[in-house]
């Protein structure tokens, strides 16, 4: 049901419809809505449905009558305080009853009703209705403001408390910056003189002593003369002109550049100081606050110095040097060089940066060489070593140098340049092509020599041999025994050739020669060699797995044929000699043992037993031989770039150890 | 074998010609010797064989260390020839390099003789060659 909130509900109850259609008509104004009810039952069900501001009511009804209605209305709580008007028949007996209720709450109206009465009681009892709902409209908005004005005050003290801890914390945040700030400047060694323009104060930072060595005035009054004396006071003389004129020049909204000078502290410490002016205008545009900053680079300085002075020391040494000393980009272009390469190369300082400058002194068969070296020392970062022929200005000829360089890398391990060195060489590579020129020349005469010897004492030994044999019965016994003699002579000295040449035959043979090789099959040719000599000493030789190693072969096998031939020749008399050959793998080379039970070498020999025609025995048939086998064993031993030494008891045995590269060899 | 066995002797030493001389009549094999002196001579020999000019013969004695041409180029050139490939040849000589043995048995040297300066181990050269010749069929 809608209603006109303006218009005021008014139940009227009557069993008699024409009754009600009286009512209506007496009512009929805007102000009021008329409800009807035709029986008791109707009218409590519509006092459930809406609210009423009046009860119109007759009280002889059929069923319930309309006084009962009249005590459940006022029994109910909800609408308790509804006013009722009764309608009654005059001078009724229900008189009495009506009495019964409160005034106000209650009238009646004696039918036929009065259309003037019934619409001014009407009026009365809607006027207070209104009136009340006004009361009551007017006193929930007052509820409801200071409910409102509560949760404003709520919510400003929660504001309140929230802007107290945001204050806390950006005190706190300023605090930390301010100590953080401190910290740094501290650390940089860094103070400040703030110039108060509107007060004419210095004022100078907690740090002043300590970066400067000596404190500010401490009254701000006295300040601002005080505090430049007191400054240029400590200025070191030398400097303090200078920085007298400075700090007249500054004027304010003009930042001097930065100026250095050195200053004596108090405490007795020279320092290096570096100032700066800082101008910040005041908001409103006139005054001008002033910062002069005063940096300590006492470190940067002396550092500076003593770089300069380690420079200096530098380039005196370089200079000094009887070496040509430069340094060098990546690409070979050379930034620095001493004295010793100007003189030589005769390249002024206009030369100085010029790529084309090794190509210029470099002999033209050798820079292709050089280059490539080079390229390959930036690839690998390892030292750039190499001999070549560089140009000599003032001998007009090309020298030999050895060249080296040294890739500078950062910590980054990044190549940053070149320092490298060329050393004159050239004598020693002459004097060394000298004697590997006489060298090669003495080999292919001893070679020649050897063999040519051979021929004419195989003649001599033979032929008097011979001689013997056909005539020797035309001679007497002291003739025979010359003939002996001139052949056991004959022999020997061909024997000492043969060795000799064997000897000077290993050199024909270096490292060049060398290649993989099965020491296992090379073992078993010699043994195959030594057939006869094993098997009349009836000697046991047995050895380890014998590894490849990369060596000439010619040289590996003489070397095991040299040494089992020895451990079998000075065997004892009373013991088959027992032989083996003990192998261990090492970094990067294999060591041998040939280790035997014979007669052994006093210890005082151990060393000359390698030396060419080195005996330790006379010459008989028993240790028959010319004391060159060590020492081709201990040539060739070199020339594999090993080593050879002996460890032996005498009556117990010998081990002789050597050792030989196990891959390819540089 | 109809006729007398012909051994080649290339040998410059005439002291060693006459042990070998003396030791091929020793062992009475009843062969037939020429000698060539040097290296130029062994292959002109080596060059007649080849036109047919000289008979293939049943041995060489070759001496290692020959005037102009060395006994090491011979043999090449011999193994490397059509009539002499499988000749057989007796190396003779004073080297005991390594380097020579292993020449000679790469070329298939039938014996890597030592000339010996002690007369009866001469001699034994003797034997070697009955053996070659023995060997030949």
């Amino acid at each position: 049901m809608t209603t006109d909130s303006s218009q005021i509900n008014v139940l009227i109850v009557d069993d008699e419809p024409n009754n009600l259609t009286v009512l209506e008509t007496v009512l009929d104004e805007p102000g009021y809505r008329l409800v009807r009810a035709t029986s008791a039952d109707e009218a409590l069900l519509a006092l459930i449905a809406d609210e009423f501001a009046l009860l119109i009511l007759d009280i002889s009804m059929p069923g319930m009558s309309g006084l009962e209605l009249a005590k459940m209305v006022k029994e109910r709580k909800r609408t308790a305080g509804v006013p009722i008007i009764f309608l009654t028949a005059f001078y009724n007996e229900d008189q009495h009853a009506l009495d019964g209720y409160q005034t106000g709450a209650v009238d009646y109206l004696h039918k036929p009703v009065t259309p003037a009465v019934l619409r001014s009681k009407v009026a009365v009892f809607a006027d207070l209705y209104r009136k009340t709902r006004q009361m009551e409209q007017a006193n929930r908005a007052l509820l409801e403001e200071v409910a409102e004005r509560r949760k404003v005050e709520e919510e400003l003290r929660i504001l309140n408390e929230r802007l107290e801890e945001r204050v806390i914390e950006r005190t706190e945040a300023l605090r930390a910056h301010e100590i953080r700030l401190r910290n740094a400047a501290d650390a940089a060694r860094l103070t400040y003189v703030e110039i108060d323009a509107s007060k004419g104060q210095l004022l100078a930072a907690d740090n002043f002593m300590a970066v400067m060595g000596y404190a500010w005035p401490e009254d701000p009054k006295d300040s601002f003369l005080k505090g430049e004396d007191l400054f240029l006071s400590h200025v070191a003389p030398v400097d303090r002109a200078r920085v007298a004129a400075e700090l007249r020049e500054f004027a304010p909204g003009q930042p001097v550049a930065s100026f250095d000078y050195q200053i004596l502290g108090d405490d007795g410490i020279e320092r290096w100081i570096e100032s700066k002016w800082f101008v910040h205008e005041a908001a409103d545009g006139r005054a001008r606050n002033s910062l002069l900053t005063n940096l300590d680079v006492t470190a940067r300085k002396t550092a500076g110095q003593e770089l300069r002075r380690s420079d200096e020391r530098f380039r005196q040494l370089a200079d000094s040097m009887p070496q040509m000393v430069w340094t060098a980009t990546l690409d070979g272009s050379i930034d620095y060089y001493n004295a010793r390469w100007s003189s030589f190369t005769a390249f002024g300082e206009s030369r100085n940066g010029d790529i084309s400058k090794w190509a210029d002194i470099l002999h033209p068969e050798d820079a292709e060489r050089c280059y490539e070296h080079w390229r390959s020392s930036i690839g690998s970062g390892e030292e750039f070593q190499m001999e070549y022929r560089l140009w000599d200005q003032r001998d007009q000829k090309y020298c030999w140098h050895l060249g080296r360089a040294l890739l500078i890398a950062n910590e980054e391990r990044n190549a940053l340049k070149w320092i490298g060195t060329c050393t004159d060489i050239d004598r020693q590579k002459r004097s060394e092509e000298d004697l590997r020129r006489v060298n090669s020349a003495l080999e292919q005469f001893a070679f020649a020599a050897s063999h040519d010897l051979q021929e004419p004492l195989r003649n001599v030994a033979l032929f008097t041999q011979l001689l013997s044999q056909r005539y020797g019965h035309n001679l007497d016994e002291e003739g025979n025994m010359f003939m002996r003699t001139i052949v056991s002579g004959a022999q020997r000295m061909s024997q000492l050739v043969t060795d000799l040449l064997a000897y000077t035959s290993v050199f024909a043979v270096d490292e060049n020669h060398a290649a993989p090789v099965n020491m296992e099959s090379v073992f078993a040719r010699v043994l195959e060699n030594l057939g006869r000599s094993v098997q009349e000493s009836n000697a046991t030789v047995t050895h380890d797995v014998l590894p490849v190693v990369f060596v000439p072969e010619v040289h590996v096998e003489q070397l095991l044929q040299n040494l089992i031939g020895n451990a079998i020749k000075y065997r004892r008399d009373n013991e088959g000699p027992k032989i083996h050959v003990t192998v261990s793998s090492r970094e990067n080379y294999w060591h041998f043992i040939v280790g035997d039970n014979g007669i052994g070498i006093a210890p005082e020999y151990h060393a000359q037993v390698f030396g060419v025609f080195k005996r330790l025995h006379a010459t008989s048939a028993k240790y028959a031989g010319t004391g060159m086998g060590l020492a081709i064993c201990q040539k060739i031993v070199e020339i594999c770039r090993g080593k050879i030494w002996v460890e032996s008891t005498p009556g117990e045995g010998s081990q002789f150890h050597f050792t030989l590269p196990c891959g390819v060899s540089h | 074998m109809n006729n007398e066995p012909l051994i080649m002797l290339a040998e410059d030493n005439p002291g060693d010609v006459f042990m070998v001389k003396m030791a091929l009549s020793d062992a009475s094999l009843g062969s037939k010797l020429r000698v060539l002196s040097d290296g130029e001579e062994a292959l002109r020999f080596l060059a007649d064989v080849e036109k047919d000019a000289e008979p293939v013969p049943d041995l060489l004695i070759l001496d290692l260390n020959l005037p102009k041409y060395s006994g090491i180029t011979v043999l090449e050139k011999i193994r490397a020839s059509s009539k002499c490939s499988s000749l057989k040849v007796i190396v003779i000589t004073s080297s005991n390099s390594p380097a020579d043995r292993a020449d000679a048995a790469r070329l298939d040297a039938m014996h890597y003789f030592l000339k010996s300066n002690d007369v009866s181990e001469f001699l034994k050269i003797g034997s070697f060659v009955r053996e070659a010749l023995e060997a030949r069929s």
